[in-house]
């Protein structure tokens, strides 16, 4: 008994002495910074560490359909209002969820948006443990980080200066059809979450309710991804939760998209066309919220001009090259 | 939903992989508290329900081709032994003389029933991993032949070590007959020794004499056991997270598209393959044996430092270890021991000499056993090539060794000198990764091809940061994966000359003890290709 219990508190000790090394190091690894040089991933996502304290009002979370359909920016010149697409590739929601608690650090969002689709994406319980790590552990996640570490960083506090001039939108101009025979057909059964994913989503739901932010489903337009069994349990889920659906699969009139034109990859995804329609319902939605105050004046929101202004000025570019182009 | 899809979801089983999160945090601890906290009588129960849950929550329902194999030896092993108690019966009150043919007729009849038994689980196995194969060579010939039929290529569900499980059921089976062991009277302990959750999916094969009695007298686990244990998974895990994932994504750009690159380029990458599997499947031998060890069993070895050989036989007397002695008494030795084989190896004896006579039979066998290895290993032309290239390579070596020797003695050289050593070891691991070029090729053609434009256009052209960032791997992944590599060389340097390192790091005061450890803990975790940018890569012995 005496060697047992000698024992465990050796191994006790020796599990105290490898944590406190792992959190050492886990200080000295944190990137200090938020460039892609310092080792962030999904850099236009991570931008939102760089916005100053409490000014995003909107928070988008979700995969690529996010930042493929939604354009803060446009948001901001039509209404004032300040929004941010967190939103990475193939955005699991344990990601969703990293972002979603990174973002409450710095800032207050009144409204949440959830994009839907990679609710249904399942995902092996050893992704789920590993990301589990990642947050206690930021060892785990920034270990790479040795390529390129510099020892002065050792020194220095993290200050994220780097900022989205897009705010996390992904400017797409190509246009690739979409074959929408079978699209949203009626459907009386619910697809399946998981109950992973349903405890993510509990959590940022508990987490919009203590924060005071009211929290949305959205559904964006795609012919892939979305169906009628997805959003029956999307319908299910908002009625459960008390937050608010939209589906824009369903609204033909107020999000007319053309998939011969709207689309990059067939449907998949919205090119720069269908994103400023889905900008556009969005806009007009929030605005009917009248919860959110227009910035469009407040000299602190400075920056936000002169972000739109050179996305206008690129787009703008764009489309005349791309009318002459036509006409041509 | 079940538990067994939550830990499958996604494009690969989280759990084949003894270094996986789910694994090494979730079961390895469930199992070790349960076990430690139930009495002795228990234990085995423990490691039983344990080992048949692994099973289900990697291969799911297929855990019923694991359960009707035990049932099936089972079966198999009482038949004999009934029939062996007959004969003993039957022999003791039969007169001298009548005895022999006696035998005879329930030796005969014990054979029936071997024969019925392998052919009933190899043929289970050939059916479920080479149907696919057969089926489309068939379909090639019947194109040659313009023969209008094509059939469907059938798609069957395999688990995950029945090439492993198949060949133990063999084992046991066999040795019943042979009398080597007596037949399991109790179909629990022959589900644990078939089962038993570290060594299923990738071996080693073990044989009922060497484990089955380990795992049902299971012994509370003891403290060094535990702490040897530990350190032997730390080792493998190194060799596997840092040294050969980090190499898989360099292999698999050069493997997938190789007529983008020079010969020099490819060699490189069968040099690399041949490393990454060497690090992935003894790492994973490592945790075998670490977890099998904490519960106080000692499994026979399936690697001994294979890259110290001097020839290709050496070299497979030292790689997969286990596979290669159940090949060697359940194919070599009956196909030599036959009477047929007999009669050739006299005769050649007489024509050939001591040295050659032999030969001509064991060749045969030799061919049957590497035959039999390279379709082991896959259902394709490229794996019966890498095992009928082995059968070559041995072969010529035993018929070389002779005249070696005479010319040794002619020049004056001694080829024990270890300048002579080393060359020969080189040697070896060249013909090494020559053979697992053709392994890891995407079939025997394309083997070929590869080969030739190593051969023909050995150039490292091009070999720039551009590339090697092609290759998704940089100068830094170099140095970490050389570094890695010289640590693994020296311990094995040290277990090579009989030092156990683990006994050496034991006798050290515990600052020094512990300060090895945590360095090894940080090194993986610091330079183990996992996480961010990172795919997980399946343990590679599992799909054979």
């Amino acid at each position: 008994m005496k060697g047992f219990l000698k024992n465990s508190l050796k191994g006790v000790i020796f599990v105290v002495g490898l944590s406190v090394l792992i959190a050492i190091s886990s200080l000295a690894i944190i990137p200090r910074n938020n460039r892609e040089e310092d080792w962030k991933h999904d850099v236009q996502a991570h931008g939102i560490l760089a916005e100053p304290e409490n000014t995003i009002d909107v928070l988008f979370l979700g995969d690529s359909e996010v930042y493929s359909s939604i354009n803060p920016l446009r948001i901001w010149q039509n209404y004032g209002y300040t929004s941010y697409c967190c939103s990475s590739s193939k955005q699991r929601l344990w990601y969703t969820i990293e972002f979603f608690f990174m973002t409450l650090s710095s800032q207050q969002p009144k409204i949440v948006f959830m994009e839907t689709n990679n609710i249904f994406k399942f995902f092996p319980l050893e992704e789920t443990m590993l990301h589990a790590a990642d947050l206690p552990i930021p060892l785990i996640k920034y270990h790479d980080r040795w390529k390129n570490y510099n020892f002065e960083e050792l020194f220095r506090t993290p200050d994220y200066t780097h900022i989205e001039n897009r705010k996390g939108y992904r400017l797409y101009k190509e246009s690739d059809p979409a074959d929408v025979e079978g699209y949203m057909e009626e459907d009386e059964d619910s697809a399946y979450i998981s109950l992973t994913n349903m405890t993510y989503i509990k959590i940022i739901a508990d987490t919009c309710r203590e924060n005071g932010a009211k929290l949305v489903f959205l559904s964006t337009p795609s012919t892939k991804n979305w169906n009628m069994k997805k959003h029956n349990r999307i319908v299910q889920l908002s009625e459960e939760l008390g937050a608010d659906y939209i589906d824009m699969n369903l609204l033909l009139e107020e999000v007319p998209i053309d998939w011969n034109k709207d689309t990059r990859d067939m449907g998949d995804h919205m090119n720069y066309f269908g994103a400023e329609k889905v900008t556009a319902y969005l806009g007009k939605y929030l605005s009917e919220t009248g919860i959110l105050t227009n910035h469009k004046d407040d000299p602190e929101y400075a920056g936000w001009n002169r972000c739109l202004k050179t996305f206008t000025d690129d787009v703008d570019k764009w489309l005349s090259t791309l009318k002459a182009d036509e006409a041509g | 939903m079940d538990l067994s899809s939550i830990l499958l979801a996604g494009s690969a089983s989280a759990m084949t992989s003894f270094f996986s999160l789910t694994f090494l945090f979730l079961f390895l601890p469930a199992c070790l508290i349960l076990y430690a906290a139930v009495p002795k009588a228990a234990k085995k129960y423990i490691l039983l329900a344990a080992s048949l849950i692994f099973f289900w929550l990697v291969s799911g329902f297929l855990i019923i081709y694991l359960l009707l194999t035990v049932l099936s030896v089972f079966l198999f092993g009482k038949w004999l032994d009934k029939i062996q108690k007959q004969m003993k019966a039957e022999l003791s009150k039969t007169e001298k003389e009548k005895r022999k043919e006696l035998k005879q007729q329930y030796v005969s009849r014990q054979r029936k029933v071997l024969l019925l038994a392998v052919l009933l689980h190899i043929g289970l196995l050939l059916v479920l991993k080479y149907s696919g194969f057969f089926t489309q060579n068939l379909n090639s010939l019947l194109w040659l032949l313009n023969a209008p039929i094509e059939l469907e290529i059938p798609r069957l569900f395999m688990p995950i070590g029945i090439s492993f499980f198949t060949l133990q059921a063999v084992s046991y089976i066999t040795d019943v007959y042979h009398g080597l062991i007596k037949a399991d009277t109790n179909i629990l302990r022959l589900t644990l020794f078939m089962s038993f959750f570290p060594q299923i999916v990738e071996g080693p094969i073990c044989r009922y004499s060497q484990t089955a009695d380990q795992l049902w007298n299971a012994e509370q686990i003891k403290y060094k056991n535990l702490t040897y244990g530990l350190q032997r998974i730390l080792f493998g895990m190194m060799k596997k997270i840092v040294i050969a994932d980090r190499l898989d994504p360099m292999v698999k750009a050069i493997f997938d598209t190789p007529n983008s690159y020079h010969g020099g380029i490819i060699f490189l990458g069968a040099v690399c393959y041949t490393i990454q599997l060497y690090m992935d499947f003894s790492g994973s031998m490592d945790a075998v044996m670490g977890i099998a060890e904490i519960f106080g069993i000692k499994m026979p070895e399936n690697f001994q430092r294979p890259f110290f050989s001097i020839s290709i036989s050496e070299f497979w007397k030292r790689w997969h270890i286990t596979l290669g002695t159940w090949f060697k008494d359940y194919i070599f030795y009956p196909v030599t021991s036959t009477k047929k084989m007999k009669n050739v190896t006299s005769n050649a004896r007489k024509k050939l000499g001591n040295h050659y006579g032999p030969l001509v039979a064991g060749g045969v066998a030799l061919f049957c056993v590497w035959f039999c290895n390279g379709l082991w290993h896959g259902s394709d032309w490229n794996y019966i090539f890498f095992g009928l290239y082995h059968f070559v390579m041995i072969l010529t070596g035993n018929m070389v060794t002779p005249l070696a020797s005479k010319f040794f003695k002619k020049v004056g050289l001694d080829p024990n000198c270890s300048s002579y050593k080393v060359f020969r070891i080189i040697r070896t691991a060249l013909f090494v990764v020559i053979g697992e070029l053709f392994f890891r090729s995407p079939g025997m053609v394309r083997g070929f091809e590869l080969f030739g434009r190593m051969v023909s256009d050995f150039s490292f052209m091009g070999l720039n940061d551009i590339l090697l960032k092609k290759l998704s791997i940089d100068i830094q992944d170099f140095i970490i994966i050389a570094v890695t590599l010289a640590f693994v060389f020296i311990v094995s340097l040290l277990n090579e000359k009989g030092v156990c390192v683990r006994d050496q790091i034991a006798k050290r005061n515990i600052v020094i003890r512990w300060a090895v450890f945590y360095a090894l803990i940080m090194f993986i975790i610091i330079f183990g290709a996992y996480g961010f940018g990172y795919i997980p890569v399946d343990p590679m012995y599992a799909n054979f």
